[in-house]
């Protein structure tokens, strides 16, 4: 084989993981971007972006085209702070400040200040600093560090603004009735078994990932529980349980209808709610894992970048049903996916892993590594809806693999 | 930056960028909304232990990777902030990898640092490019020319192009031999030794044809022609310039028809409110002589939105001052659709990078030379009557394919930054592209 490759057991961190190609064309997201992006859906929320002429150019895609780089109406502002040359000699502080100071006075709510490689590099401290003005103007300002070249991780934007946004909520008294549901967004959301059960039940539902409001994220410590539907969240739900007390139930990590009939169960525990009987929709599952069982054992696969948020989760669960994990594409390490490695490494696995954002330079190294199955080797992510359909669409992925070939010699599902 | 909007129009080449892959993601995706062909984008990605270590091997890995792949006649290098931060040689490294590879040059190109500008970055591309690929050759024996400048960071770029294109052969007879960059290959550039003349569309090409013409003996026109006047002068500064006669009489015919149009406008222009015109200096400047002699328009105010490129007239605004500029009573703004956007006021569209969607159309109608003339004069007068409507309507430069302008255009909240934020201060509109 022409290129080493690091395995699982090599791969303890996100910033272990290596690139699969040794060139990327197009190469995924820079967490400025998804940091932007993810901003930008929240009502609101104005954004600063500091960083070179390119960060702040690029910045301006996510944040203008949802929403208009003005948004008078909203009274949000997204702007960027460009660091002249002297800057990323001499330190951006003083400018920075005067930039953060002069967007409050113009009456912003609450702003998220996305600091990227120079300052990064040159040591600011702009975490400092808006904890500083935080607690000077009593205004509602905090940080998100996420300079590209320490964190290859597309997801570390949104992840880090998430975990941000814990600085800007308040200590509330308890709505028993309310329930958030956190990382809400890109695909993503409750399954609607669960949504059903609780809006039955008379709770309501706060999406906290998308198209709500910054007032949604100030005063979330007042829900009775959190329940994570992305693993991006789960920061965020780890530091409001250690802050604010809010129980949690990651459902991101549930995959196997066993897992789903569990979280459940949590939740009758929990809420006092009685869950319908769902063995129909287990039927339906547990018959397509005795197809794969059947058909696809001993057949090696590879996950690509758009099969699962929670690659190691659905590698160990298709590794349960006989089939071997050769190749997986991991964005980032989430809370608990160290278990699900060991627990991988204990099985006898221990496959390539890799950020695989380069086309069809990765399906070159694919076809060299020789895999049966490539699931999900297209950029565009799948809906990650957790919910008794996710199961259902990668068993008929796995399934869908004796269908057409592609020019690598593996074939794509 | 700006190295990026001179090099990735050309065919056969490859782009490489040491440097995080976010860059070349975002550049590379606005580029191939609105370049249909032209080199493939790379990038290496870096990691801390790079930069800490300022090991090359990523950059060395790369380029084995992308030459063996894609065989490229050349491959293009460039940094991204990280490494030029840490003072990365990317000079040495292509020296370095030249003997490698015979069969394809090897070109890194300085970005400027930090104080560097688009028309900067351009300024030093071009520069670069006329350096090193250009071979030695004879004249052609037809009468040819290059186009120095046209460069996709301008709005209407390649429509300008070809209208020069148009001219050249209806006055000349004269075939392009290269337009660098946005409608060129490798092949091309190394032969642009060849032509009879250059023609130098923007001052940031004056370097490079200055560096053709002690080379090769080329000589060289400067000059953006918007309207009838200023392509009259053009056409004669080439035939003085390159010694050769041009066709009189279908200049004659066609600038006769152009002024009936444009004599049209000015009739119409009554009530067309004062201009106000923000972009690139060369765009700017044409464009407010031709309103201002031949329309009759008044200019209100002019800017650059490029600190590097400025002139005696039409100095760089900031941010702060543009906002501070529009805030006048009445006015008709040409910029850049998210600025016109921002004013409230009536505009049409001069400027902008045609990020975000725009620039699709690559049948679109030109603003420079005669066609342009016909064409701008028609979008300035659309705007004449009734006042006070405002309301933010940027006039597209766009028509539709039938050759129908697309009348008030559309409202576009989300366009892109137009360039020139101001250096180490906040920027709302973002920065420099």
């Amino acid at each position: 084989m022409s290129r080493m490759f690091r395995k699982l057991s090599q791969v303890r961190s996100t910033k272990a993981i290596p690139m699969f190609s040794p060139v990327v064309s197009p190469g995924s997201h820079c967490p400025m971007h998804t940091a932007v992006s993810f901003g930008s859906l929240i009502q609101g929320l104005s954004t600063l972006v500091v960083g070179s002429a390119e960060c702040t150019v690029y910045s301006r895609g996510p944040s203008s085209r949802r929403r208009g780089a003005y948004a008078p109406e909203e009274n949000v502002l997204n702007w960027s702070y460009m660091l002249s040359e002297d800057e990323t000699v001499f330190g951006c502080h003083d400018g920075v400040k005067a930039a953060i100071e002069e967007m409050l006075d113009a009456g912003i709510q609450a702003l998220m200040v996305i600091t990227t490689c120079i300052p990064h590099m040159t040591g600011e401290d702009i975490h400092g600093l808006c904890e500083e003005i935080a607690v000077r103007r009593n205004a509602k300002v905090f940080s998100v560090d996420v300079p590209h070249y320490t964190c290859i991780a597309t997801s570390g934007g949104t992840r880090g603004a998430l975990t941000g946004l814990l600085g800007i909520m308040e200590e509330r008294p308890l709505d028993a009735q309310r329930i958030n549901v956190l990382g809400a967004f890109r695909g993503a959301a409750l399954f609607p078994e669960m949504s059903d059960l609780l809006e039955a039940a008379g709770y309501t539902l706060l999406k906290t990932g998308t198209a709500d409001g910054v007032k949604d994220y100030i005063t979330a410590p007042s829900a009775r529980m959190n329940l994570v539907v992305s693993p991006q969240a789960l920061d965020l739900a780890i530091g409001m349980q250690e802050r604010f007390g809010t129980a949690y139930i990651d459902l991101s990590a549930m995959l196997s209808y066993d897992d789903m009939i569990r979280g459940f169960a949590q939740l009758e525990k929990a809420l006092g709610v009685q869950a319908p009987d769902f063995s129909d929709r287990g039927a339906e599952i547990i018959k397509l894992e005795e197809k794969v069982l059947e058909n696809m054992r001993g057949k090696r696969f590879a996950l690509g970048s758009g099969a699962s948020q929670t690659p190691l989760r659905a590698a160990y669960y298709l590794a349960g049903l006989g089939m071997i994990p050769a190749v997986l594409h991991i964005d980032d390490f989430y809370p608990g996916d160290e278990a699900v490695r060991e627990a991988l490494l204990e099985d006898g696995y221990d496959p390539i892993v890799a950020h695989m954002v380069s086309g069809e330079l990765d399906g070159g190294y694919i076809n060299e590594i020789g895999v049966d199955v490539m699931i999900g080797g297209g950029s565009r992510g799948e809906d990650e809806s957790v919910g008794f359909d996710r199961p259902i669409k990668l068993l008929n992925k796995c399934l869908g693999g004796g269908g057409k070939g592609n020019k690598y010699g593996t074939v794509s599902v | 930056m700006g190295v990026q909007q001179a090099v990735a129009t050309i065919r056969d080449a490859a782009f490489l960028e040491y440097g995080c892959m976010g860059h070349m993601n975002y550049a590379g995706k606005d580029y191939k909304e609105r370049i249909t062909d032209g080199c493939k984008v790379y990038s290496t990605h870096l990691s801390e232990t790079d930069i800490a270590l300022g090991d090359l091997k990523r950059l060395y890995e790369a380029a084995e990777t992308v030459i063996t792949n894609d065989h490229p006649k050349a491959l293009l290098l460039t940094t991204s902030s990280v490494p030029e931060m840490t003072g990365t040689d990317l000079g040495a490294a292509a020296m370095e990898l030249s003997p490698l590879y015979p069969h394809t040059k090897i070109i890194s190109f300085e970005s400027g640092g930090f104080g560097a500008t688009v028309c900067r970055g351009i300024e030093l591309a071009l520069d670069t490019l006329a350096r090193t690929l250009p071979v030695d050759c004879g004249k052609t024996s037809d009468f040819t020319y290059n186009i120095i400048g046209s460069c996709y960071d301008l709005y209407n770029y390649r429509a300008d192009a070809e209208e020069i294109v148009r001219m050249m052969w209806a006055s000349f007879n004269a075939k392009p031999l290269c337009i660098l960059s946005s409608d060129t290959d490798v092949d091309k550039i190394e032969r642009m030794g060849g032509a009879h003349l250059n023609l130098v569309i923007r001052k940031e090409g004056i370097k490079a044809a200055t560096r053709l013409q002690d080379r090769f003996g080329t000589p060289m026109v400067c000059g953006r022609p918007y309207g009838t006047l200023q392509t009259r002068k053009w056409i004669g500064d080439i035939e003085e310039a390159a010694g050769r006669a041009s066709d009189r009489a279908s200049i004659r015919r066609d600038c006769a028809e152009v002024a009936g149009i444009v004599e049209t406008a000015r009739r119409g222009a009554e009530g067309v409110p004062e201009l106000f015109l923000g972009g690139n200096a060369d765009v700017v400047g044409g464009i407010a002589s031709f309103a201002e002699q031949e329309l009759g328009l008044k200019i209100g105010a002019k800017w650059s939105d490029d600190p590097a490129s400025v002139t005696a007239d039409i100095p760089f605004f900031d941010e702060a001052k543009r906002m501070e500029a529009l805030k006048a009573e009445q006015y008709l703004l040409l910029a850049n659709t998210e600025l016109i956007t921002y004013s409230g006021k009536d505009g049409v569209v001069i400027a902008g990078t045609e990020l975000a969607g725009k620039g699709l159309n690559i049948y679109a109608q030109p603003y420079v030379g005669l066609r342009g003339a016909a064409n701008l004069a028609e979008r300035l007068i659309e705007n004449a009557a009734p006042q006070g409507r405002g309301g933010g309507r940027p006039s597209g430069g766009r028509p539709d394919g039938d050759g129908r302008p697309n009348g008030g255009g559309r409202p576009n909240g989300g366009g892109r930054p137009d360039g020139g934020g101001r250096s180490g201060g906040r920027s709302g509109s973002g920065a420099r592209h």
